[in-house]
């Protein structure tokens, strides 16, 4: 039996109605509103809380002046990024737009959209050729063209935990060989307490790339010619350089002086053994560098950087960052236009400012890079000279090149840290993966 | 109305076998139609994807190569088979199948034997039993991993009883990098997810054993130890089986712990058959290579399978 008074019933009765005509009303009202907004999806796959805060920061941006755009902002993290989107294309499910981290490997699945036609010639000047080389990639049409606007770039180098430092009576330099690299290494460690630097011996893209600039610091080069031609190109990483190079960068684990590395290990293991005051010197990129200073306060310690340890071919300076274009669905679902709006704005002067100020990366645009935030910070002085100086890493005129190398590199270069494989087999082992796989993906490549 | 499926002796003529075959499912119609819908279903998610996995292994079929799958035979068995890491991660899937297995068995045995026991809290002693099987794969291979790591518990632990001053490993040894423990590790890991399992499934069985073959067997003067050879062992051994069946089969398929532990390193000490084939599959985008691999693998279950399944049958009518 009901308690309520018949007047209450009555009342409640006239609410409902209320209630029931105003989300009718209002409903109509929302379906009108989304028959003009167009909702876009955006992927992404670095997600360091700073991270998040620069979409965030972008996006209110970008919502003021393009209100009927909403974007939905997805992350698949950067150690399962590559598979993952090359599934999502074989099953039709890709996003919008997004990190254009493999162009190469995406334009041969066709899973991407060339900008050429959208990009003007102003656009591209305001980037270092490198950076527009590494967002360029050869089409199933056999011809290069662009597929991603550049928004943040960076180089590598030292990062130092002054104290540390200090504590050993060491100092900083602008220029150093890798034979005093290693004397810093073995100065900065103590047994079973600190050692002198995290290096990576694992993990997807970093440890190729690091183990790459030692390489390049001894003399050691994949191919014989321009890694950026759309020509074929000769595998030449079976040689004494590259074997020198290989030597030196294991002997910094062979002798305690690195953090040793688990098969699994990633940015955030080798992030984690720096920032806790584990490992004096972090050899990375300028990734997220207000996360690491405020840490770095948090602890009691000063950071500052280096540059990278010269060889005796020179200084190994690489130029990497992220591209961000657009992927076949937004030609599937019509929103191409929409999709082009959003990595423009995120690719402008202001876009990358925004991004950048918030987790602390180096915009691409040579013009935002001399805002002071960057230019005047003593923290961004190295990476930007290394970036000045820079050469690309991998060939990108192979298709698979960089799944290749994650797949084959890191389990032979455990075998060489585990004494179980010699450097020069390594090297061996490596140009014939390479020359294999290449091969297997339908790639020419010249019999040196 | 009676819907049951009968079995008869088959017809050794041919023809006329085809006949009962017809003269079953006209009879039984019901029943076989309340079946079509969960069979259909079986077919589309399990028999279809296999058929199609199997088609795959005959074709080069190459995420990077999109719309071309031409017909390459057996070539890409052979070149699995030649290649040397092919037999690397046949003996790796292996050791780390028994391995797993023999800890996860000897682990739910001793485990079993415990809680059948009539003491107090037995209730909240068999929950607790269960966590690590609860506990997601992802979440164990974690915590493990952080278990394991040169400044991890478990060298704490082991440095502050002495153990490293045995000179046997270092005070600080990366459990996970090390080729010769790596694959220890990893078996350790999955022998604590692993074993509520056989526990639970040896519980169960002792529990319907009569009491009074135990009793008899006390006053006949036998020891408990003698009891649980004679009498224990015996009457779960169909359990035993089938749980050690059933181990084997999710172990030699599984990388979750793998995946996460080692991705199949260092240098390859932990790479498994299943590990390689998505490496092929995602790493490389390999998928008709990895669709080989995929056939490989379930030739050789089904080969395990069938032989347990023959051992277990005798076992059946012995006892």
């Amino acid at each position: 039996m009901s308690m309520l008074p018949s007047a209450n019933r009555r009342q409640i009765l006239k609410g409902a109605l209320g209630t029931a005509g105003a989300v009718a009303l209002g409903s109509r009202t929302m379906t009108a509103a989304r028959a003009q907004s167009i909702k876009l999806v955006n992927v992404e796959h670095d997600s360091r809380p700073l991270d998040n805060a620069a979409y965030q920061a972008v996006y209110e941006a970008f919502r003021e002046q393009n209100p009927d755009i909403e974007i939905e902002f997805q992350i698949i993290p950067w150690e399962q990024a590559r598979a993952k989107m090359l599934t999502l294309g074989q099953s039709n499910s890709l996003p919008d737009m997004g990190r254009m981290q493999w162009p190469s490997e995406y334009a041969a699945a066709d899973m991407v959209i060339a900008l050429d036609d959208m990009v003007d010639e102003a656009t591209l000047a305001r980037f270092d050729p490198i950076i527009i080389d590494q967002a360029s990639a050869i089409g199933l049409d056999g011809t290069k063209h662009l597929y991603g606007l550049p928004w943040f770039a960076g180089a590598a180098a030292i990062l130092v935990n002054k104290t540390h430092f200090d504590a050993a009576g060491l100092e900083l330099k602008d220029e150093w060989t890798t034979d005093e690299f290693t004397a810093y290494a073995k100065a900065l460690t103590i047994p079973g307490e600190q050692w002198g630097v995290a290096l990576d011996a694992a993990g997807v893209g970093d440890p190729v790339e690091n183990l790459l600039l030692a390489v390049y610091a001894y003399g050691g080069r994949w191919v014989a010619g321009d890694p950026v031609s759309p020509e074929p190109e000769s595998i030449t990483f079976n040689s004494p350089e590259t074997i020198a190079g290989i030597t030196w960068y294991s002997s910094l684990f062979w002798d305690g002086l690195a953090v040793p590395s688990a098969p699994t290990d990633t940015y955030k293991e080798r992030d984690a053994n720096f920032q806790s005051g584990k490992a004096a010197m972090e050899w990375q990129g300028p990734w997220s560098l207000i996360e690491i200073q405020e840490n770095f306060e948090k602890a009691g310690f000063e950071l500052a950087s280096m540059p990278l340890p010269k060889g005796p071919a020179g200084n190994p300076d690489w130029y990497g960052g992220a591209p961000t274009g657009i992927y076949r669905a937004a030609e599937q679902r019509d929103v191409v236009e929409q999709a082009f709006q959003w990595i423009s704005f995120l690719s402008s002067d202001e876009g990358q400012k925004l991004y950048c100020k918030t987790n602390g990366m180096i915009p691409a645009s040579l013009e935002a890079q001399k805002d002071p935030f960057w230019s005047e910070n003593n923290l961004y002085k190295g990476y930007l000279t290394a970036m000045s100086n820079a050469q690309v890493m991998a060939p990108i005129w192979a298709t698979g090149f960089v799944g290749i190398l994650d797949d084959i590199v890191p389990p032979l270069f455990q075998g060489v840290l585990t004494k179980q494989l010699t450097p020069e087999d390594m090297a061996a082992q490596v140009q014939d993966g390479l020359i294999a796989g290449l091969r297997q993906n339908g790639v020419e490549v010249p019999t040196s | 109305m009676s819907s049951t499926v009968s079995m008869r002796t088959a017809d050794p003529r041919p023809a006329s076998a085809f006949r009962h075959v017809r003269r079953e499912l006209v009879r039984n119609r019901l029943a076989y139609l309340f079946l079509l819908p969960a069979l259909l279903v079986l077919a589309f998610v399990n028999l279809l994807p296999m058929v199609q996995g199997a088609a795959m292994s005959f074709q080069i079929y190459n995420l990077f190569r999109p719309g071309s799958r031409p017909f390459v035979g057996l070539d890409q068995y052979r070149g699995l088979v030649a290649d040397p890491l092919f037999a690397k991660a046949f003996v790796n899937t292996w050791y780390y199948t028994i391995g797993s297995v023999v800890c996860q068995f000897v682990l739910g045995l001793t485990a079993a034997v415990l809680l059948n026991q009539k003491i107090r809290f037995q209730g909240i002693f068999r929950g607790i039993a269960l966590i690590p099987w609860v506990v997601p794969g992802a979440l164990a291979a974690m915590m493990f991993g952080l278990l394991f790591t040169s400044a991890g518990l478990v060298n704490s632990i082991l440095n502050a009883i002495g153990f490293s001053r045995l000179g046997l490993i270092g005070p600080d040894h990366a459990w996970l990098s090390d080729t010769s423990t790596a694959m220890p590790t990893i078996i350790i890991t999955n022998m604590w997810k692993g074993f509520p399992f056989f526990a639970v499934m040896f519980l169960a069985a002792m529990q319907t054993i009569p009491s009074d073959l135990y009793e008899a067997a006390k006053i006949d003067g036998a020891s408990p130890v003698r009891s649980f050879f004679d009498i224990t062992l015996p009457s779960i051994r169909p359990t035993l089986l089938i749980t050690s069946l059933l181990g084997i089969l999710w172990t030699f398929n599984s990388i979750d712990l793998i995946y996460i532990l080692t991705s199949g390193g260092p240098f390859y000490a932990t790479l498994t058959l299943p590990m390689w084939a998505y490496q092929q599959a995602f790493g490389r985008g390999f998928v008709g290579v990895a669709s080989a691999l995929a056939v490989i693998i379930l030739g050789l279950m089904a080969a395990v399978a069938l032989i347990y399944l023959a051992i277990y049958q005798r076992t059946i009518r012995q006892d």
